[in-house]
């Protein structure tokens, strides 16, 4: 008796197939499809007969997935996620310093230091004093510039960051909803698959943004848990948000909702890249810029604060440091120790070093000005110092001009000499460390007179005591003995010239030499004299009394205002190699800025290019096992078609055999 | 990824340019703007030794006029000092010295875009200063810089621009003063400070005759001219007197000014009152004064007696004990003399205002020829050095622009792209880019769907 059930089975299944296939030809270029195949078994229809005669069934419909590479994608999406995120905003920096032949911050500081050069050819210039003060202008926007334009894009990062963040948590949504739905297919005993496809789609769309995990093993009931850098954001049915905020040291932080800072090292995904770029790339970009403006302002002020400009020395000056506090709260790396005010007497000429003890434990611009307050002239007071809006001001009195020169003076700082000769020094100091030398009389005689007595010497020793030289200060054969008034050279560009007069034998005199006059570091910090003034890449300016008066460019160190010793040192300051820039000079230190970011960019597009391919292949991989092949789909629609045309003839065979026996009964 | 290796080449063929940003190739970016420093650097320095060189120039030129200007005081000097010169001749050959003296300050004042050559590191100052009386220079003073205005010319290398003019006008090679008058004097042991050219001023203060010789100063003794230690030989039987070997001069014993003549002309006024018979020593005493008798110093006939000039603080060490008589004594310490103090001087000299005797003239007139080739040597030696540094500046202008075309060749091997081959290369990789676009094409294209009817 031919059954109908069989005929029908096979129907069932053919248009089942055919369904699949279709639902394969349609979802062909969706997203995260799985290709879906008909599992088909035969169907036992005889109950416990001998006879065996069945039917079909569909046993199942299961996605066709390659988990090993579908999971292999999973783990290195992220890695990509962060490499593009990175490389483009690292691209967009490299693109905003300009191009090598016009590197906006670099010309700009060849060009200072070009100023400086030429101005030091003819510092009695105006118009080479301008140049080189719209060119430290310039400079010094361009650190602005750039300063400003990274601070831009800190804020930029954290923004996208927050963009991200609830990108993600749209996912992590989208998962949780999910996981509900094929919870309740599985229970249900339903197909979950376009389900799991969705689901895994916005596993791998939530990879590309964070770096995730995903647990499938502890969730029987066809849940997964999504973790991310240990940290679960999708447990079953419940989601868990992110969050990205700026930290207190100016970090930018991942969180969950009301949670703690994520910790550890936070990579992988567009957040990780966030993170990465916003906490080490553009902070170390940002730091090495502020680094090296503040120490490019910092060796070229240091020199300024202690030049003489075109005009001569201050008969006021106003500090551009506002602050309070003591000096050891501005951070600005004020040492204990002297500071030295040069104050010159305009009827005489004479100078005179005061010695300014700092402490920054203690002292503030207050007690600062109180000591230069009771700085005095044989009982005059020579400096008038104020504190006003936080700024210090120097005046000096009627008579007298200040500087912080370190040059010589004329006279020498002690002296126990009762002779009627009088020493003068000259010349300009050439060593590196203060130095003190004692000048000692020695006469056989008791009393000698400079250029007639024989023998009268003076020994020079220095501060350790050694004997520098023995100036011979008598008389001699006619004619070639010393003359009263000539200049002796001592030591380290030091000469010292003895008036006509007596000597006598053990006297002293002493003659400091100073090899700079802000050992402290307190002279610029206070902006005394100093030519920029700003503590970052974004708030570096050239002081506003320079650019208006440009004959305030201290280019001397004396005597002389139009020198150009001052100026000479200033420009050198490019090329010096300082311990702060790690052993480079600022030009030197700014290309290797340029050239580490070119390597990141370099090393990341290799990568990304690496990686992409990797993908690319991969994808490939798992889409020759769960991709739809029209093709193949075509075969099975062919295939499916015939079988339901074969189970329609069955059945047409059956009824017409049925018929026949009706027929005969 | 071959739409990016496309805009890269076209931005290589579109700037000539191999490397345009760091990450296009980070070591050889970095070479590249260090070479592009150095270019920078070296301009500055061309510019530098540009104005230096524009400096020396003048400057070069101006010490050679300056030469000629003294060959020609020289020339002046060696005619006037042959002693055939007339007293108005010498007047002529003075307003010569002195117009060659204008020419030398407006020279040693010569300025070159705005600046002073030869004031050092005071650009903007005249550095001769001149003290005119009645329109004539009597002083001309340095007030420029001491230090020379050197400028970094090349990486390590400093060249002076402007000049200290004391040092190039002057020498500074003490030797002992030089007495050339006659009053005995002569130059101490002590080493004196005085400078040039100057004038020691002998003058007697007081006689002072023994007790045992009777006679006194006389009424006009202040005009005597001896100094130190002189013999009186008075005879009362001949009735005459005589000073050192001077002719016997008769006296009646009434005279109370009797004027008493040596061999060498100096003279006493004697009150001869009283006068015994014998041999005395008579003493003059005096002062000696550098600066016109404006200030004077005991003459202790000591063999170091300083003089000193008050405006100046410069001593004179004189050995005196052996001066005889008062007088002028011109003195003249070699080796410090400077151009326009030697021109002054023989214009003085020339001009005779100080009184001089013919002869005395014609030997300081001769004195001076030393003098003067003396400072004419030290603004030779001048010429000579800046002719030095200006072929130096020729050897630095050609080794910086060696050094400026090598970094420049480095740059462009490390930085220029090759066009043909970006061309070729930018070719090659659309014709790639053009077939994968095409195959992808082709592959859509083919499917069963085609076949299925």
């Amino acid at each position: 008796m031919p059954n109908l059930d069989i005929g029908l089975s096979g129907l069932q299944v053919a248009q089942a197939a055919l369904e699949t296939v279709g639902t394969n030809i349609a979802n062909a270029s969706t997203p995260g499809y799985h290709k879906q195949s008909l599992q088909i078994a035969p169907l036992d229809l005889s109950g416990q007969g001998v006879t065996v005669y069945s039917g079909v069934t569909v046993a199942g419909v299961t996605r066709s997935i390659d988990s090993l590479t579908e999971s292999e994608i999973l783990r290195q999406t992220p890695l990509q996620g962060q490499v593009t995120t990175e490389l483009t905003t690292l691209q967009s920096i490299e693109q905003s310093m300009g191009s090598i032949d016009s590197q906006g911050l670099l010309t700009a500081i060849n060009s200072f230091v070009s100023s400086m050069n030429q101005l030091a050819s003819q510092p009695d210039s105006v118009a080479l004093r301008q140049q080189m003060a719209s060119a430290a202008d310039e400079m010094a926007q361009e650190f602005n510039t750039q300063g400003q334009s990274l601070t831009d894009l800190d804020g930029q990062i954290v923004q996208d960051a927050q963009n991200t963040c609830n990108q993600a948590n749209g996912l992590i949504d989208q998962i949780a909803s999910l996981n509900v739905q094929v919870e309740q297919a599985v229970t249900h005993g339903n197909s979950a698959n376009v389900l799991k496809d969705q689901r895994d789609q916005a596993v791998k769309d939530l990879a590309g943004l964070v770096n995730v995990q995903v647990d499938t093993q502890s969730s029987s009931d066809g849940m997964v848990n999504v973790v991310a850098w240990g940290t679960p954001l999708v447990l079953g049915s419940s989601a868990l948000h992110l969050q990205a905020s700026s930290g207190g040291d100016d970090s930018l932080i991942l969180s969950l909702q009301g949670g703690k800072p994520l910790q550890g090292d936070l990579q992988g995904g567009t957040l990780g890249g966030l993170v990465n770029l916003k906490n080490n790339l553009v902070a170390g970009l940002k730091g090495n810029l502020d680094t090296l403006a503040t120490q490019l302002a910092a060796q070229i002020n240091q020199a300024h604060v202690q030049g003489i400009g075109a005009d001569g020395s201050f008969t006021s000056l106003d500090g551009t440091k506002t602050a309070g506090g003591t000096l050891g709260s501005w951070n600005a790396g004020i040492t204990a120790g002297n500071a030295y005010v040069r104050v010159t007497n305009v009827a005489t000429g004479a100078t005179e070093h005061f010695a300014l003890r700092v402490n920054p434990a203690t002292d503030t611009l207050n007690t600062i000005a109180g000591k230069l307050n009771a700085l005095q002239d044989n009982g005059v007071q020579v400096l008038t110092a104020s504190v006003a809006d936080s700024t210090l001001h120097l005046q000096a009195a009627a008579g007298y001009q200040f500087d912080f020169s370190p040059a010589l003076d004329s006279q020498p700082t002690t002296s126990t000499l009762s002779g009627t000769s009088s020493p003068t020094v000259s010349g300009a100091y050439t060593g590196d460390s203060d130095q003190t030398y004692t000048f000692t009389v020695h006469d056989a005689g008791g009393t000698g007179t400079v250029g007639l007595s024989t023998g009268l010497t003076l020994d020079v020793t220095n501060a350790a005591g050694e004997l520098v030289k023995t100036l011979s200060v008598g008389g001699g054969t006619t004619g070639q003995g010393y003359a009263a008034g000539d200049p002796l050279e001592v030591d380290n560009g030091i000469s010292v010239a003895l008036g006509a007069g007596t000597l006598t034998d053990g006297q002293q005199f002493t003659v400091q030499a100073l090899a700079n006059s802000d050992p402290t570091g307190f002279l610029s910090a206070a902006g005394m004299n100093t030519f920029f003034h700003g503590d970052s890449a974004s708030t570096l300016a050239v002081n506003q009394d320079i650019l208006d008066d440009p004959n305030r460019i201290a280019a001397s160190q004396g005597p002389d205002a139009t020198g150009n010793g001052n100026i000479q040192q200033m420009a050198s300051v490019a090329s010096e190699p300082l311990d702060a820039l790690g052993g480079l000079n600022p030009v030197d230190y700014y290309q290797q800025m340029v050239t580490n970011l070119g390597e990141d960019i370099q090393t990341r597009q290799a990568r990304q290019a690496s990686m992409t391919s990797s993908l690319q292949q991969l994808q490939q991989q798992a889409d020759d096992v769960g991709g739809v092949d029209i093709n193949e789909e075509g075969t099975e629609l062919l295939q499916y078609e015939k079988m339901f045309e074969a189970a329609s003839k069955y059945i047409t065979t059956a009824d017409k055999a049925m018929q026949a026996l009706n027929d005969m009964l | 990824m071959q739409s990016r290796l496309i805009a890269n080449l076209q931005e290589e063929a579109a700037t000539g340019s191999r490397i345009n940003r760091a990450s296009d190739d980070p070591a050889a970016a970095f070479q590249v703007m260090s070479l592009q420093a150095q270019v920078q650097g070296i301009d500055d320095c061309n510019k530098n030794l540009a104005s230096v060189s524009d400096d020396l120039a003048v400057n070069s030129s101006t010490l050679q006029q300056m030469t000629t200007t003294l060959t020609s005081a020289q020339q002046l000097l060696s005619q006037a000092a042959s002693g055939t010169y007339q007293s108005s001749q010498r007047t002529v050959a003075a307003q010569q010295i002195n117009s060659l003296l204008e020419q030398m300050v407006s020279l040693a004042n010569t300025q070159n875009t705005g600046r002073y050559l030869y004031s050092g590191q005071k650009a903007s100052t005249p550095p001769f200063a001149v003290t005119r009386v009645a329109g004539d220079i009597t002083a001309v003073n340095y007030q420029g810089s001491q230090n020379d205005l050197s400028v970094p010319v090349a990486p390590g290398v400093q060249m002076s621009d402007l000049m200290n003019g004391a040092n190039l006008f002057g020498s500074s090679a003490r030797q002992a003063p030089q007495f050339l008058g006659t009053t005995g004097a002569k130059p101490g042991t002590a080493t004196s400070s005085a400078t040039g050219d100057l004038w020691l001023t002998v003058a007697h203060t007081a006689t002072t005759y023994p007790q045992a010789a009777g006679v006194s100063a006389g009424d006009s003794s202040a005009s005597d001219t001896i100094l130190g230690d002189h013999t009186l030989t008075i005879s009362t039987v001949n009735k005459t007197i005589t000073l050192d070997n001077g002719t016997p001069v008769s006296y009646d014993g009434s005279e109370s000014d009797l004027a008493v003549t040596n061999e060498s002309g100096d003279v006493i006024h004697v009150n001869m009152t009283g006068a015994t018979d014998g041999t005395f020593t008579v003493h003059g005493d005096g002062t000696l004064s550098t600066d016109d008798g404006q200030s004077t110093t005991q003459l202790t006939f000591a063999d170091n007696v300083p003089v000193t000039d008050p405006a100046t603080g410069k001593i004179l060490y004189v050995d005196a004990r052996n001066i005889t008589h008062t007088g002028v004594e011109p003195v003249s310490v070699a080796g410090t003399h400077d151009v326009f103090e030697m021109l002054i001087n023989i214009r003085d000299v020339l001009e005779n205002k100080s009184n001089l005797t013919a002869s005395q003239q014609s030997d300081l007139l001769n004195s001076q020829v030393a003098a003067l080739q003396e400072v004419s040597n030290v603004v030779a030696r001048s010429t000579t050095a800046v002719g030095a540094q200006l072929s130096s500046i020729e050897n630095l202008k050609t080794s910086l622009s060696d050094q400026q075309d090598n970094a420049n060749k480095e740059t462009a091997s490390l930085e220029d792209a090759d066009t043909a081959q970006v061309a070729t290369e930018l070719a090659q990789e659309q014709t790639l880019y053009q077939m994968t676009l095409a195959s992808a094409a082709k592959v859509l294209n083919i499917s069963i769907m085609d076949y299925i009817t």
